[in-house]
């Protein structure tokens, strides 16, 4: 039976030490993309990775819309 | 306060990583931070320790009053505006990997009333919009074979013709093993907006991996092709598949590109066993392998400003599905008229047909016919109905991997579960992404 990977919150634990509790947030970062049920294989696409000389423009537009 | 909902957690060193990908945000956090996300989202109200929190509120991690997340809603109808014509199933290579084991009973060059049709129904299909029209021929063979010649000439007038009939802007693109004759390509570079070429890095490699289909060596003649389109300043991508032979060879396989082209990035996809496979006995590179390549050719590449793209690790976006058969309907047409969703159910042969071919030309009506129930169910395998995916941090960046895989491997488009070893490389890769953001790395 293969695992279903699980990363999520609930799923992390963490012994409890309240003596030394002292959450830090280090760094963040937001990385500007969109959701978008993506056309990523149009027959110059995706799985085949074929679609390189599309990508930048098709990247170039999602950034446009991001600004 | 509350946590945004698709939110994940990945080690990381000693500390741990979260990725919020409906949000577009990424943190680095210590372990008690998570203690105390966790105590949030069980609804303690977590008093003074809030501001602790204050720079997961910027980037959306955290969130006032969030907004539902939005399912995905597959459209209904079925208007494609781009098509890609497979013109025939002849090859003159006969590649160690080929998925569609072209060379092999290869059939005849489609009927240009086929492309016709095609045509007109997509450009039915962009009227009144702003999309431009899009044509693509991709192999299943090798498109630009002499033999195809005709055909995908004839079609690229008419399609120019219909465009400047409706006012709009033609867009042309291709893919090639850049194995042809100097006149096609000369031809090509004036026709089309672009061209992607399948190359598998230095001589060495490609002249292995990519024989002619009599054995013979490759890499020159499309070296030309290269040197060709690099002289004429022409817009287009290079891609190598990478085999577990070749996969120690990844950091020399983007040097080379680096070499000898000036595309901005370039694709490096692993293979999967499929058709030719079963008989030269190519496999898959390890996971590990591939990824720590994969890592170190990307360092290489960032020297001279490239990009190099692995299909399961894409975050610019985030994706619901992972391809065009299971959004809109990827409209491909085979050389018997047959509509297939999938590239690599292009054969008679293929047990997959009755999943993945999702229409005909009627040579009566001289219309194509589309079989919507197929359309349908392609189009409701999206990443809110893969059990498997739903706890993985990469599920927006996957959506649950290639579908024809997927049925091929487990029978099943719903069920990605034998597919760990890709699984494991995606998860890697979008993690070093994630790392990288975190570092300030926009690449």
């Amino acid at each position: 039976m293969v695992q279903t990977p699980n990363f999520r919150l609930k799923n992390v634990l963490i012994p409890n030490n309240e003596e030394s509790f002292d959450p830090v947030v280090e760094r963040t970062a937001k990385i500007g993309h969109i959701r978008k049920p993506y056309q990523r294989c149009e027959g110059n696409g995706h799985c085949y990775g074929c679609d390189v000389a599309e990508l930048k423009t098709m990247q170039e537009d999602i950034h446009a819309k991001v600004a | 306060m509350h946590l945004t909902k698709e939110l994940f957690v990945i080690p990381y060193e000693e500390n741990f990583i979260l990725y919020a990908p409906l949000k577009g945000a990424v943190a680095e956090v210590n372990g008690e931070t998570i203690r105390l996300l966790n105590r949030l989202r069980q609804g303690e109200n977590v008093g003074e320790l809030e501001k602790r929190l204050s720079q997961l509120k910027k980037v959306g991690i955290i969130t006032d009053g969030e907004t539902p997340v939005e399912s995905y809603v597959p459209k209904t109808d079925f208007s494609p505006t781009s098509v890609t014509l497979i013109p025939g199933l002849s090859c003159n290579f006969k590649c160690v990997y080929c998925y569609s084991s072209a060379g092999e009973n290869d059939g005849k060059t489609m009927d240009f009333g086929v492309a016709k049709s095609a045509i007109d129904f997509i450009m039915k299909n962009t009227r009144d919009t702003e999309i431009k029209p899009e044509l693509v021929f991709h192999g299943g063979g090798e498109p630009f074979l002499n033999q195809n010649m005709i055909l995908v000439r004839r079609t690229v007038e008419y399609f120019k013709r219909q465009t400047e009939l409706h006012g709009l802007t033609p867009k042309i693109a291709g893919t090639t093993n850049g194995f042809m004759s100097r006149e096609t390509l000369e031809w090509i570079v004036s026709n089309f907006d672009s061209l992607t070429i399948s190359l598998d890095g230095p001589e060495d490699i490609q002249n292995k991996q990519r024989p002619t289909i009599n054995g013979g060596k490759s890499f020159h003649r499309v070296m030309e092709t290269v040197n060709h389109l690099e002289s004429t300043h022409f817009k287009y991508g290079l891609r190598a598949s990478i085999t577990k032979n070749s996969v120690s060879k990844i950091p020399e396989i983007v040097e080379f590109f680096c070499s000898i082209s000036s595309a901005e990035s370039f694709a490096l996809e692993p293979i999967f066993e499929c058709g030719r496979c079963a008989t030269t006995n190519e496999k898959t590179p390890d996971s590990k392998d591939y990824i720590n390549y994969l890592i170190k050719s990307r360092e290489i590449a960032k020297k001279t400003d490239r990009v190099i793209h692995y299909s399961g690790s894409i975050i610019e976006g985030i994706y619901d599905c992972f391809c065009s058969s299971l959004d809109t309907g990827f409209f491909c047409v085979l050389p018997d008229g047959d509509v297939t969703s999938c590239l690599e159910v292009c054969r008679e042969s293929d047990p997959r047909r009755d999943v993945f071919i999702t229409g005909k030309y009627d040579f009566d009506s001289k219309e194509f016919v589309f079989y919507m129930d197929r359309i349908q169910k392609l189009r409701s395998r999206n990443i809110d109905n893969i059990d498997y995916c739903k706890d993985c941090y990469a599920k927006y960046n996957c959506a649950g991997d290639c579908p024809s895989k997927c049925l091929s491997q487990s029978g099943s488009l719903f069920d990605p579960s034998f597919n760990t070893d890709r699984c494991e490389m995606t998860r890697k890769i979008i993690k070093e992404v994630l790392v990288g953001k975190l570092k300030g790395d926009n690449k």
